[in-house]
């Protein structure tokens, strides 16, 4: 069966590994960065970034360890592995190239289809 | 606890039930909590209230199931890493598997060749036994088809002997096919019919090439036998119900004949070929119809070359009493046996005559299915060979699975550690099981690659007879069946080690420091059942083979009557119109005699209508002139150098001169028995016999076996050739020794057509070759059987050495002891090997006992021996504890070697 949802998640994906590229980050920092990064436009629930952060995890592109923070407080920290920065980069340059061929057709610059 | 808290450890309890792991969901769980605590942080520190910030973290942690949603998908990934992490430590058992056999090669390279050979014998005796007999017939629906006979009922009563197959197997009448044709075709099912005039299937048809005549296996069949069965042609096409109508002769040749005669030419079909024969007998041009596939065969050793068509108004047209037709019924699905049955018990058939005879002796008409006619005579013989090979399949495992057993014993500190440092027992398990599976499925490989060594072996001891031999390859069934082998091989041999493995004991394995203390109780239990199992079957299969054997041996021993060795033969029939005059035979007989006395590697030559074992054996039915009785004798038209060639001594009187001849008075000799038949304990020499005259006897000639070896020899008459000429004529010739048998046949051939050309002569053969043939059955299943039961024979010996060194090697020390004591070597042996003994003693027992049970299967098998021989009972004991007491001197010799100072300080 093919997942229908299967883009949106790969992009989920993608966003979540290019927080991780700044450095490790607990669950709820993810959040925030998703959140501020878009303006709030993405308005996902923080339950949302586990699941993505679980899958990413099955598949070795990131690692998480427990740690404490500055406010004493138990996190779990998550962190790109290799596999990961690997990944990021080839999805980045994949999502460039479909994006600017879906905006190029929505704003009608595409070459006339040949028949 | 906080209301999103609450939920997931509800969740966190739902999947606790469900998968009865708590990690991944704590973790979860433990997370969650993480998540809200530094949201509500992060609102605080933005100005916002305590209950607000905590109000604001949940809302933006999601719905309430968001969490259930999430521990569903953490399993589902969990999961996934778990199949994951089974396949990495079943990897890592292999890897330490191969690690072990490269520890000890010496141990795993012979429990692989060990298994290897059960497995390669079973897929050797499985391939052959699938294509001679599970193999469907290569004919539409098989099941549907029956061969009908002509029966007497069995007799009954004291002296009832079981009758032959053959003599169950009557050739039918016309009026019989054609009755039911007409009448029962279209309720019971249709049958089409097969003529054969010489009480054989194969009506004989000559073919002349350029410089020779062929003999052929030929057939008269009715138009709808090939539709009937289901055959369709490789080229061309096969007779139709149609060609009823159409008159021109047509025929339909084998794969082989066309291959070989024909040029394998795919154009041939259409032209015409002349072949002589039918009947009257004279040269017709036959039109080829088609070319039958390569895997059609209706008749073993010998197939049906060519298949002419007879339509059934000629059948309808043929005397309708004749014996002469076979039929091959299709019953139609609906009908049940039973019904075909009664309805072909009503069948007159010709058989009229026959009304007013007491029911014994009415011929009935039988049905036998297809599958049974062809396949009944090798069915037991290979069944037989089918259980042999899988008791020593059987072998094979417990030995190695005794291996296994011991080994695991000596492993035990080290299994007891890896308890100890946290292994699971099911992990324990599991790495046996990798053991025991990398050896097992190593074994099916290299057995398999064995039994493609073997089956070729087998194969050129299978009889002529076997039907099918041509299917029988390296197929898929044989590798299916070596890797079926491989897991019944994995089940047998390693539950056992591994149980007992796995449920070792911490304490007791770590407590026994010195790894020399005694074996645990169950291990020795296990150890001594396996060894009594590998007694009691290898006792089984050495009675049946030492059985067979001896049979073999009897059987080899019957004396036949005449020597063989270095006599020839070559036969021949004059069919052709010309022979009805006895002068043209007699001429050609005289010519051919005198042609083949040139031929310098020949020493004798005569000339007979039959040779034993092989061509026509009259049954007669002669008296005595003034006497009312009368005696059924086998008849033999024979000359006086016949007896000579064959060595076979007169008794008394003379045999035939050359002063015996058509004017003279006509003379008889008689075989020992007839003469004890008919003349009692007078000397019948100078009385009479009346057959189609009067004889003198003259001679009285030693008995010949001559039909089969464990029968009496029958009775038989001797006529004179020179005065009965037969048209049956058999060559037999002495040749010198170290003649070349290439250049006699070749020297005969040329003596037959320089005689007359137009005689095609049959395929010599020596004497051996035939009388040979005759036991081919018998020897292919005793040489497997006794070939089978020496491997499971010498495998006793190596089980019990596995476990005698085993002992050894855990109670060096306390043996050490014992002999710096003074015990002798005998009271160490006996010490060490005491259980061993009582496992051997009492398998060997059982052992017996079920080849007691069994021989009545086995009997049927033997000759001049019984299945319940207590001399061969005796001798297979006697032999069972020989190879035992061998199998505990080879590892205490080793023992006995070393010096008591290092026994007791090497570890």
């Amino acid at each position: 069966m093919k997942d229908s949802a299967a883009p949106v998640k790969s992009m989920l994906d993608m966003l979540v590994l290019k927080a991780l590229s700044s450095g490790p980050m607990h669950g709820f920092g993810i959040a925030l960065w998703l959140e501020s990064r878009s303006d709030g436009s993405l308005a996902l629930d923080d339950s949302m970034t586990y699941q993505i952060l679980h899958r990413l995890e099955a598949r070795e592109l990131i690692v998480a360890e427990w740690t404490v923070t500055e406010n004493k407080r138990r996190a779990r920290i998550y962190r790109l592995t290799r596999k990961g920065r690997t990944a990021l980069s080839q999805q980045t340059d994949a999502w460039l190239k479909y994006s600017q061929s879906v905006t190029s057709i929505m704003l009608g610059e595409a070459k006339p289809e040949s028949t | 606890m906080s209301d999103l808290g609450r939920r997931a450890s509800a969740g966190a309890r739902w999947l606790r039930l469900r998968t009865g792991r708590a990690s991944v969901e704590d973790e979860v769980r433990d997370e969650v909590e993480s998540h809200i605590d530094l949201a509500v942080d992060y609102f605080i520190a933005r100005g916002r209230s305590p209950s607000d910030a905590e109000r604001e973290a949940r809302r933006r942690f999601g719905t309430a199931d968001a969490v259930h949603r999430l521990l569903i998908h953490a399993d589902q990934q969990e999961r996934r890493m778990q199949i994951g992490r089974l396949v990495a430590e079943f990897l890592q058992d292999i890897r330490l598997s191969l690690h072990l056999i490269r520890r000890s090669p010496g141990f795993f390279a012979s429990a692989l060749f060990i298994l290897a050979v059960g497995v390669g014998a079973n897929a050797a005796v499985f391939s052959i036994l699938q294509a001679a007999l599970l193999q469907p017939l290569p004919y539409a629906h098989p099941e549907q088809l029956y061969m009908l006979w002509r029966r007497f009922p069995s007799p009954v009563g004291p002296t009832a002997r079981p009758r032959s197959i053959e003599a169950d197997r009557g050739v039918l009448t016309s009026a019989t096919v054609i009755e039911w044709h007409r009448e029962l075709a279209s309720t019971v099912g249709d049958v089409a019919s097969v003529f054969s005039w010489q009480g054989n299937l194969a009506a004989q048809l000559d073919y002349a090439t350029r410089d020779r005549v062929l003999r052929l296996n030929g057939a008269f069949v009715t138009p709808n036998f090939f539709d009937l069965l289901g055959v369709k042609a490789k080229y061309g096409r096969v007779f139709r119900p149609s060609d009823e109508q159409d008159n021109s002769p047509l025929i339909v040749v084998s794969h082989a004949f066309w291959q070989r005669e024909l040029g394998g030419d795919p154009s041939i079909v259409g032209k015409s070929i002349t072949l002589t024969g039918g009947q009257p007998r004279a040269p017709h041009s036959y039109s080829i119809a088609g070319v039958l596939a390569p895997e059609v065969h209706f008749t073993y050793p010998e197939e049906t070359e060519v298949w002419a068509m007879m339509s059934w108004s000629a059948v309808q047209a043929y005397e309708p009493r004749a014996i002469a037709f076979r039929a091959v019924l299709r019953l139609d699905p609906r009908v049940p046996l039973a019904e075909a049955q009664r309805r072909a018990a009503n069948i007159r058939g010709g058989f009229e005559n026959a009304q007013s005879r007491p029911a014994q002796s009415r011929p009935i008409v039988a049905i036998e299915s297809m599958n049974d006619w062809v396949r009944r005579e090798i069915r037991s013989s290979l069944t037989l060979l089918g259980s042999v090979a899988a008791l020593l399949l059987l072998v094979t495992c417990v030995t190695v699975g005794g291996a296994l057993l011991a080994r695991v014993s000596e492993r035990r500190r080290e299994l007891a550690l890896r308890t100890a440092l946290g292994a699971e027992r099911s992990r324990l398990a599991r790495q046996l099981l990798a053991e025991g599976s990398t050896l097992a499925f190593g074994g099916a490989l290299f057995g398999v690659a064995i039994a493609g060594v073997v089956q070729p072996v087998l194969r050129t001891l299978l009889p002529g007879s076997v039907p099918r031999v041509g299917a029988i390859g390296a197929n898929m069934w044989l590798l299916a069946f070596g890797f079926g082998s491989a897991i019944v091989t994995i089940l047998l041999a390693t539950l056992i080690p591994t149980w007992t493995g796995s449920r070792v004991d911490l304490r007791e394995g770590l407590s026994r420091g010195d790894g020399h203390a005694s074996v645990d109780r169950a291990t020795k239990r296990w150890q001594q059942t396996l060894i009594g199992a590998q007694a009691a079957i290898a006792t089984v299969l050495l009675a049946s083979g030492t059985l067979l054997l001896t049979s073999f041996w009897r059987l080899g021993q019957v004396p036949l009557g005449f020597d063989g060795s270095r006599v020839v033969t070559v036969e021949m029939r004059l069919l052709d119109r010309r022979f009805r005059d006895e002068a043209n035979v007699a001429r050609f007989a005289d010519d051919l005699v005198n042609r083949v006395h040139g031929i310098p590697q020949i020493v004798q030559a005569g000339l007979a209508s039959s040779v034993p074992f092989r061509g026509v054996d009259f049954t007669l039915n002669v008296g005595k002139p003034g006497v009312d009785s009368s005696y059924i004798v086998q008849g033999r038209y024979v000359d006086g150098e016949y007896f000579d060639v064959l060595r076979v001594p007169i008794l008394r009187g003379r045999s035939f001169a050359k002063s015996d001849t058509r004017q003279s008075r006509r003379v008889i000799v008689l075989s020992q028995s007839a003469a004890a038949k008919m003349f009692g304990a007078v000397d019948p020499i100078g009385h009479e016999v009346k057959f189609d005259s009067t004889y003198e006897v003259i001679g009285i000639a030693s008995d010949v076996r001559y039909k089969r070896r464990d029968e009496d020899p029958a009775p038989a008459l001797y006529f004179a050739r020179a005065q009965s000429p037969s048209t049956l004529i058999c060559l037999v010739a002495r040749i010198a020794p170290g003649a070349n048998i290439g250049q006699v046949a070749q020297a005969i051939y040329r003596a037959v057509h320089d005689s007359d050309p137009t005689i095609p002569p049959m395929k010599l053969a020596t004497i051996d070759e035939i009388v040979d043939e005759t036991i081919a059955n018998r020897r292919f299943y005793t040489v497997a059987t006794v070939a089978f039961a020496s491997i499971a024979f010498l495998l006793t010996a190596v089980g019990i050495c596995v476990v005698i060194a085993r002992v050894i090697a855990e109670r060096r020390r306390e043996l050490a002891i014992r002999a710096a004591l003074g015990a002798t070597a005998q009271d160490i042996a006996r010490h060490a090997s005491s259980d061993t003994i009582v496992g051997t003693i009492a398998g060997v027992t059982v052992g017996l006992a079920s080849s007691f049970a069994a021989a009545p299967v086995l009997s049927q098998f033997l000759f001049g021996v019984s299945a319940r021989s207590v001399a061969v009972y005796g001798v297979v004991a006697a032999l069972m504890l020989a190879i035992s007491i061998f199998g505990i001197w080879l590892p205490m010799r080793r023992f006995a070697r070393g010096s008591v100072a290092t026994l007791l300080t090497s570890d």
